[in-house]
């Protein structure tokens, strides 16, 4: 299991080439230093903080993940083991978006009232479940893809489309667009964020669950297509 | 040697055993490579070795030491009986071929001797 | 001599189509097998359900005494016909990757196999020529002491230098107690490697029989013999 992590760690420190723990871990930290310091304006520092969170998210729900999963598939270790170590391996994205999430919050506790933009510290309460949540079932699901890839296939794209070059675009798009919104925080944040004056926490909870159950479907639609591309490569044995 | 892969293949590497141990190149009480390292060797199955191995034994022209290999036989009246099958083998396919272009009996016999009395008279010569 | 790997009416559909169509074979220990046919036939799939990298599937596996899962995967080692490694790894990661997952690996011999086909421990794996590539998967693959390899086309698209050290170390790893099955359509590469031979085509098992039995009875290489049969199936 130790080793596992250990495999994952060393993984997702190497994404797209780009390097190191160092760099993930400490970018966040020193915008938000530096923004604060340098008295940006905070919808500035919103953006920024929400860019890197989804950025974090895409390359720990996909380039990492899909880059070993072949190769994990043959050692005598349960998926579920599999899973978990990548969870774990996790962990640091995981609180290092959070971490700067909450540096966010701090900043915008008191001025924002008055500036008409969303409370976040009053939203804080959901976000960090939330944002484990997703991530978790992000995680799970991208996993999906380890399973036998003919468990379920998105025919409802096959059907709509029946020209293959259209289909692949079709199916290109929608994998761009599934993969961009899996920080999925992102729909939900931008819908709590535009409703947030009006709602009760009660609603602000319901529309989470939502959006963490839409991304449950994405995903997992979005595992198989990968499957699927994968399989059209070529691979007609 | 490359081997036909339209015959057996362990018949021909029985038969160049045989051959190699009637030149001399394999001697009396040589140790044959172990299986694996002729398999290695020649790029060919180890059960087709074996059975080889184990074809040759039973004619008596190897014999196996358990935990020592597998050896030429010390029995110089089996690798005489090898060198006259060789022989016969050879005369089977002289004949036949002479027979073919027409040439038989009486007529072969005196071609051959003749043959024979000019090679020899050319070595005598040099 | 047991049997390593059985399977009854075996059959695997992808999606509405049909890959493998009721296979029910045996194979032994101690035996090279080839497994042959042309693209498509089915040959990945047979091998990857065997390796447990496929769940789905109608009928009977039984790989060692027990159904295909992560338990059969210690001691079944399947190379795939294309590069596995996360394009990150080098030579001395797959090593080390091995070596902590699989407790059947042989580090010193999968050394030694590596030294012998010029692999270097700094490589990257993704950089190197495919030629490379495919001895340096097959090395590490045959590092394991493995009951059973299921080796997917390893001869494609390599040069005949390269071809000859890989049957050479196939037959260095052999032993009675294991069992490779080599599934080709270069047959003409494998005709001294093999013992026995099954022939798929379209997900079936269209002949099952032993290597010297074909030349002693017909005259004929296995590859001859192939065309042959493959060329009435076609017909049929």
């Amino acid at each position: 299991m130790l080793k596992l992590i250990k495999f994952e760690l060393k993984q997702y420190t190497r994404p797209i080439g780009l390097s190191s723990l160092t760099f993930i871990l400490s970018i966040p930290l020193v915008v938000n230093i530096v923004m604060l310091l340098a008295d940006f304006d905070r919808s500035v520092m919103q953006y920024a903080n929400l860019a890197y969170m989804m950025y974090v998210m895409l390359l720990a729900t996909d380039y990492t993940f899909l880059s070993s999963g072949f190769l994990l598939k043959h050692i005598p270790i349960s998926y579920k083991k599999v899973y978990l170590a990548k969870l774990v391996a996790h962990l640091p994205a995981m609180i290092i978006t959070t971490v700067s999430y909450e540096l966010l919050s701090f900043v915008n506790k008191a001025e924002h009232y008055e500036m008409g933009m969303p409370r976040f510290a009053d939203l804080s309460i959901y976000q960090y479940p939330m944002l484990f949540a997703s991530y978790i079932f992000a995680f799970l699901l991208i996993q999906s893809n380890i399973i036998d890839k003919s468990a379920i296939i998105p025919r409802v794209i096959k059907k709509l489309v029946d020209i293959p070059l259209l289909e692949n675009l079709v199916v290109g798009i929608y994998f761009v667009l599934s993969i961009s919104l899996s920080g999925i925080g992102m729909i939900s944040f931008g819908v709590i964020f535009y409703f947030a004056e009006s709602m009760s926490s009660i609603e602000t909870l319901l529309i989470t669950i939502a959006a963490v159950i839409l991304s449950v479907a994405v995903f997992y639609l979005n595992a198989n297509l990968l499957e699927k591309s994968s399989k059209m490569k070529g691979e007609c044995k | 040697m490359i081997y036909n892969d339209r015959e057996p293949i362990y018949l021909q590497i029985m038969n160049d055993i045989k051959y190699q141990i009637v030149l001399g190149n394999l001697k009396v009480e040589e140790r044959l490579l172990s299986i694996k390292e002729q398999s290695q060797h020649m790029g060919v199955n180890p059960n087709t070795i074996a059975r080889v191995y184990s074809e040759l034994e039973r004619e008596q022209i190897v014999h196996k030491e358990k935990g020592l290999g597998t050896f030429v036989t010390p029995d110089e009246s089996i690798i005489m009986k090898l060198k006259n099958e060789i022989a016969k083998e050879n005369i089977i396919r002289f004949v036949a071929r002479m027979q073919k272009i027409g040439i038989c009996g009486e007529n072969m016999k005196d071609m051959l001797a003749r043959y024979l009395s000019e090679k020899h008279n050319e070595e005598k010569l040099l | 001599m047991g049997v390593i790997l059985k399977t009854n009416n075996l059959v695997k559909y992808y999606d509405e189509k049909k890959a493998l169509d009721g296979i029910s074979i045996e194979f032994e220990t101690g035996k090279i097998y080839g497994f042959l046919g042309p693209n498509g036939s089915g040959k990945t799939t047979f091998l990857s359900l065997c390796a447990a990298l496929l769940k789905k599937y109608e009928g009977e596996v039984i790989v060692g005494g027990l159904k295909p899962g992560k338990d059969t995967k210690a001691f079944v080692a399947y190379l795939p016909d294309f590069n596995y490694y996360p394009g990150w790894m080098r030579v001395k990661d797959a090593l080390n990757f091995f070596d902590d997952f699989f407790e059947d690996f042989d580090r010193v011999k999968a050394e030694k196999l590596l030294a012998d086909m010029d692999l270097k421990h700094d490589e990257v794996i993704a950089k190197l020529s495919k030629g490379m590539q495919a001895r340096m998967k097959l090395a590490i693959v045959l590092g394991r002491k493995a009951k059973l390899y299921l080796l997917d086309e390893p001869f494609d698209g390599i040069d005949a230098v390269t071809r000859e050290k890989i049957i050479k170390i196939m037959l260095s790893t052999f032993s009675k107690e294991s069992t490779i099955i080599v599934a080709t359509h270069h047959i003409t590469y494998v005709e001294k490697l093999l013992d026995s031979v099954k022939f798929l085509y379209k997900g079936k098992v269209i002949n099952e029989f032993e290597a010297e039995d074909i030349r002693h009875d017909k005259g004929m290489t296995i590859n001859e013999y192939y065309l042959e049969e493959f060329r009435d199936a076609e017909t049929d």
